[in-house]
């Protein structure tokens, strides 16, 4: 039963570091960014729930909206604000990627200034619970899981049948020849961005409903997504989706024979172990070029 | 003659004004002490709030009521970032830019860093809530607090007169942290009880869900969950409701009268039973009013340990260090607002915890 239990709170954290995980992939499939400023677009999708709920008593389900829009907005202002600019200078990927960095470390800065470094909490006391046996189930589990199976098959329909979703697919396979072909780049990038941010938002609509925000939140989801993108391979959608989902599995099942200070030590074994032995990654060998 | 008796007159005046302003300068010249802690970063408010406020406000009250030896003190405070490199390079600036004689710390792995770099320049650590042992081995330094070891066997006591048989420990991963971890399971051992769980989480956790699911598959009779911040015991009492661990009681410390807890809300320390010291009433409601929000102990411990630094540049006529750190150390008694200490050769406080319980909300002498 307890290892029931582990592999549903698994798939759990997997499912929200899925969503993060693939707005990271897509972003980094379709402009070859290292957008470590994701972070802060999900930090910023947070306090926008935070003000929504708290501040303008909108319904919950209106404030995620809120929140969404807020998030894809908040992605397009950083590439049109860092990113753009530094394309215009015909910038290296080392370079935009520095640039992602300066962003989320500057975010946090002016968020704490803003919000103080308290955390902000949306809602009191424990979540709602639901048993099943030995085996118990939150609300955030429940929408979780009901987000990805809903989230990510329209991803894949707007991909592949939608003339953008085809044009970002085109531009991640081969970035010259869209480029020859006439397509405008820098609005598919936004258009990119805007994708990339939005699923940021749904887990951190999640995330900050349970725990709260606070400025800094971004950062450690940030770096499990990229985690999650090297495991699941590079350049390859679901497999990004399939390495956060390893990872939250990983995390949890750990939990089974070892103690929790034990985490860290297997999932970031685990991301050695894959830059060795399969550097690239879950489902990377599947790839000639990058997909999205 | 008369020229001569004119220019002594000039000489004696000239050498009069030069003490007098040698001696007022002196006179003005502030007492500086200094504050190094993270004030910044995810705990930033909860420092501010419960570690340097505390010593602003007691800093505040004693300017107001003409300073110590006739001088202002002066507080200036430097933000340490949570890593051990950042606390030194804090402190190396408040002593040879700021030139402090005292240094107000907090949290285990920032200040024993700085200690060898306070004891070279002979600056006082004065770490009001740190209870890891090995503070005062130190010859420069002084706590307000009882040290970690000493609220495991008080809460084994009470867990054993309730009758717990079992008990699973969740804990921050923090070194005088696991010293309390350690000696609650020591003297629960002792008394016949088993420890049948022990998990950890890190500072800058969100999430212990997979640890208490652990931990409820041992179904504990008794939870003991322990951590050096507000944010992180409310998160830690909000997933263990949510966990249905349904075991008896729940055990801490004093971090359950944080406001972070009351913020979460929803009768997550409902009956929680934590060691904690007596803050005296009369000198919360004034530090309410001054500050605009209640104390917790953390709180009070820092205003008793900057009232102790006072205290002692008093009695010792003078803000040398080395002076002041002798008259602390052989204080004797000293009544502050969270109980009474003894200071008897060290910076080592001779104080014990005692225990409390939430009651409807209220923090309430616990009676078996």
């Amino acid at each position: 039963m307890l290892l029931l239990q582990l592999f549903i709170d698994g798939m759990a954290s997997g499912a929200l570091y899925a969503l993060t995980a693939v707005g990271f992939a897509i972003i980094y499939n379709g402009t070859r960014i290292l957008h470590m400023a994701h972070g802060a677009v999900f930090t910023a999708g947070g306090y926008a729930l935070y003000i929504a709920v708290k501040l303008l008593n909108l319904p919950i389900a209106v404030a995620v909206v809120v929140a969404l829009a807020s998030a894809a907005a908040f992605g397009v202002l950083i590439d049109l604000l860092v990113y753009r600019p530094l394309r215009a200078r015909k910038s290296s990927e080392a370079a935009l990627f520095i640039g992602s960095i300066g962003a989320l470390t500057l975010c946090q800065a002016v968020f704490a200034l803003i919000f103080t470094t308290d955390t902000l909490y949306l809602r009191q006391g424990p979540l709602p619970i639901y048993d099943f046996g030995e085996i118990s189930i939150t609300i955030m589990h429940i929408i979780a899981a009901g987000i990805v199976i809903v989230v990510f098959p329209i991803l894949h329909l707007f991909l592949t049948l939608t003339k953008y979703g085809r044009a970002i697919r085109a531009l991640a396979d081969n970035p010259k020849l869209s480029v020859v072909r006439g397509v405008n780049v820098e609005r598919l990038y936004m258009l990119i961005f805007a994708i990339g941010s939005l699923l940021a938002g749904f887990a951190v609509s999640l995330i900050a409903y349970d725990l709260g925000v606070r400025p800094e939140m971004g950062f450690p989801v940030m770096f499990v997504s990229l985690v999650a993108v090297i495991v699941g391979g590079v350049g390859y959608l679901p497999g990004a989706a399939a390495g956060a989902f390893l990872l939250g599995l990983l995390q949890n099942l750990s939990l089974w024979q070892l103690s929790g200070r034990w985490q860290d030590v297997v999932v970031f074994g685990a991301l050695l172990i894959f830059l060795i032995f399969r550097p690239a990654g879950l489902f990377g060998h599947m790839l000639s070029t990058r997909r999205v | 003659m008369q020229t001569m008796n004119s220019n002594r007159l000039r000489i004696i005046f000239a050498a009069a004004s030069l003490v007098f302003t040698t001696v007022l300068s002196q006179a003005q010249e502030p007492i500086k002490i200094g504050v190094a802690m993270p004030t910044g970063g995810q705990n930033g408010e909860y420092v501010k709030r419960s570690f340097v406020a505390p010593t602003e406000f007691a800093a505040r009250e004693i300017n107001a009521a003409g300073g110590i030896l006739g001088r202002q003190v002066k507080v200036t405070v430097e933000d340490t970032r949570f890593d051990g490199a950042g606390a030194v390079a804090a402190l190396t600036k408040l002593i040879n830019v700021d030139k402090i004689m005292a240094v107000f710390t907090a949290f285990t792995p920032l200040t024993l860093p700085q200690l060898p770099v306070a004891e070279e320049n002979k600056v006082i650590v004065v770490a009001g809530a740190m209870e890891h042992p090995d503070l005062t081995k130190s010859r420069w330094a002084v706590r307000m607090t009882p040290t970690a070891e000493k609220a495991g066997p008080v809460i084994a006591d009470a867990a054993n007169k309730l009758g717990m048989k079992t008990a699973v420990i969740l804990s921050e991963e923090n070194e005088a942290i696991r010293i309390s971890v350690r000696s609650f399971a020591a003297a629960f051992e002792k008394l016949g009880g088993k420890i049948v769980g022990d998990e950890t989480f890190k500072t800058q956790d969100t999430e212990m869900r997979g640890q208490l699911t652990k931990l409820r598959a041992a179904r504990p009779d008794a939870i003991y969950v322990i951590a050096s911040q507000g944010r992180i015991m409310g998160l830690a009492l909000k997933q263990i409701s949510e966990a249905q661990l349904r075991q008896k009681h729940i055990f801490s410390n004093h971090l359950v009268e944080d406001r972070e807890i009351k913020a979460i809300g929803g009768g997550i320390s409902e009956g929680v039973i934590y060691t904690t010291l007596n803050i005296d009433p009369a000198f919360a409601a004034r530090f309410k009013a001054g500050m605009g929000y209640d104390p917790d102990a953390n709180a009070a411990k820092n205003y008793d340990a900057t009232m102790l630094l006072f205290e002692a540049i008093k009695r010792a006529g003078t803000d040398d260090s080395t002076k002041v750190r002798d008259t602390i150390y052989s204080f004797g008694p000293y009544k502050g607002t969270v109980g009474d200490f003894k200071f008897e050769g060290s910076g080592e406080p001779i104080i014990a915890p005692i225990l409390k319980v939430i009651k409807g909300g209220e923090f309430v002498d616990y009676k078996p």
